[in-house]
């Protein structure tokens, strides 16, 4: 069984603080990537979360420029504050990056997921079809179903769950099609057995956090998982793929 | 750090169990918990969760016995290790805040005259130091008949970090103790590889759903992997992102041996 795995969740570039166990370059996170079978990663620049995110992403869309299995997320925000465009000005930053997904980082950016703040970016993002990516520490499960019942097209992946979630997030995944758990952490005791069941095989993408954790803790809940290979496959790549903003390509 | 090639890791990156190697999950429970909700928690889902990845043998103190129910939990595993011979090794799990007389008669019950092979201490849960006096019957009794003692350990906890463990080790020269977590955090992890040098009989337990890149192979270079020892705590969460840390570690593959299985069966005497 050879199942392919495209990581949705890398992180690129130099981190403010990283462990020294973690502080890999970016030639460092390749060869890691290489070494353990990921052979493409959907990734953000550091410097757009932990610095300034139109410099992060210029970084990342060169980046990416250089590298084609790695594709670019921007970071955003919102648009009030004239730091980013918005509406078709966005989609076409987005397109000449090459960006095929957003992330939002909104604690440490000082805003909120909202309408007041995000409704007009999540209108053209959902739209349009960009998939946005967030981790649930930056918001919560009660934000999360105010933004999907606003923008019931937008795809959302919520990244880094942990395993103590299924209470909260099974009454929204049944709500909204666009909500998606990203695998790193969701470390529920047969929880990806549980999801594919109820909820079927597309609500599951596979992420790591890499370079801050290791690939194979990631890798070995879907390879061992008690669903068949079709499903892992979505699993690990074609939940991705599908959901990825092909505007960037036209 | 090792660049050889990783016979384990190709494996396991090809979807195949881990048959062939022994793996003994050192640090697992069992049943419901409170605060979220845990599919299949029972030895029966434990078992078919094992059966995905390769693990041999899971030693358990079930979710009961490290809250308010040490009777019920002692109970629960040892009729999963009746039920499943072979795949479970049996915590006798102890509440400090019991009687001396019925802490003794756990003891006596399960670990004596019954199937439990091993201790588990919760002081964070039970909110007693581990140092504590209650606990001195526990410990007393570890020692005298060499019984390896699982404890819950987190930087910072007063009750249970991991520096504590090297006076107690020094007290109780007989017994095996397993810190469990190692210290739970990227300092606790430190803290436990700075303890493990001071008492020879503290073991590094990886169990832990945070375990960031590279603490594994610190806690093998600090220690080395003949003190360290693979656990997932499961059903509290899923084992086998657990299998896939220690197999694509970048160590030898004979550590891995030593710290999926071979380490356990020596200090359980299996």
């Amino acid at each position: 069984m050879s199942i392919p795995f495209f990581d949705c969740n890398v992180m690129f570039g130099p981190r403010s603080a990283p462990r020294p166990e973690s502080a890999l370059s970016d030639e460092e996170i390749l060869e890691e990537l290489a070494r353990t079978g990921v052979e493409r990663a959907l990734f953000v620049h550091a410097w757009a979360k932990e610095y300034d995110p139109r410099i992060g992403n210029e970084q990342a869309a060169e980046w990416a420029a250089a590298h084609p299995n790695l594709t670019p997320a921007f970071v955003l925000l919102p648009e009030h504050t004239d730091e980013l465009p918005a509406g078709d000005a966005l989609l076409g930053y987005l397109a000449a990056g090459g960006a095929q997904a957003v992330w939002l980082y909104p604690k440490p950016h000082g805003y909120g997921l909202g309408e007041a703040w995000c409704g007009a970016m999540f209108g053209t993002l959902a739209e349009a079809g960009v998939p946005v990516l967030i981790e649930l520490d930056q918001t919560s499960w009660g934000e999360i179903d105010g933004v999907l019942g606003k923008h019931p097209a937008l795809n959302l992946i919520v990244c880094r769950t942990g395993y103590r979630i299924t209470r909260w997030a099974y009454p929204l995944l049944a709500r909204h099609a666009g909500l998606r758990i990203e695998t790193s952490f969701f470390e529920q005791h047969l929880g990806i057995e549980a999801v594919v069941e109820k909820f079927g095989a597309d609500r599951l993408v596979f992420g790591t956090g890499l370079p801050a954790y290791d690939s194979g803790g990631a890798i070995t809940p879907i390879l061992y998982a008690a669903i068949d290979d079709a499903d892992k496959r979505r699993l690990a790549t074609g939940n991705l793929e599908s959901i990825l903003w092909k505007g960037a390509r036209a | 750090m090792s660049e050889e090639r990783s016979r384990i890791w190709e494996a396991v990156r090809a979807g195949e169990k881990l048959t062939g190697e022994l793996v003994i999950d050192c640090h697992t429970h069992m049943g419901p918990w409170k605060d979220f909700h845990i599919p299949r928690p029972w030895a029966e889902g434990m078992v078919f969760a094992m059966d995905t990845c390769g693990i041999d043998l899971a030693a358990s103190a079930p979710h009961a016995g490290i809250g308010p129910a040490e009777e019920l939990g002692n109970e629960q595993i040892r009729q999963a290790v009746e039920d499943y011979p072979g795949r479970f090794l049996g915590y006798c799990s102890l509440n400090p805040h019991r009687p001396e007389a019925a802490i003794r008669g756990e003891l006596d019950k399960h670990v004596l005259r019954g199937n439990l092979k091993a201790i588990k201490l919760h002081p964070s849960i039970h909110a007693y130091p581990v140092t504590g006096e209650r606990y001195r019957p526990v410990w007393e009794f570890a020692n005298e008949h060499s019984v390896p003692v699982l404890v819950h350990t987190w930087e910072g906890d007063a009750r249970c970090r991991p520096s504590l463990f090297a006076e107690l080790g020094k007290q109780y020269p007989n017994v095996d103790m397993l810190l469990g977590h190692a210290g739970g955090t990227c300092g606790g992890m430190d803290e436990s590889i700075e303890v493990a040098h001071k008492w020879e009989r503290l073991y590094l337990d990886l169990t832990g759903s945070l375990l960031p890149r590279g603490m594994l192979e610190r806690m093998v270079n600090g220690v080395g992997a003949e003190r360290v020892l693979f656990g997932t705590d499961m059903p509290f969460v899923d084992g086998r992102p657990q299998i896939g840390y220690v197999a694509c570690a970048r160590i030898p593959d004979d550590s891995k041996r030593l710290i999926f299985g071979l380490n356990a069966k020596r200090i359980f005497r299996l």
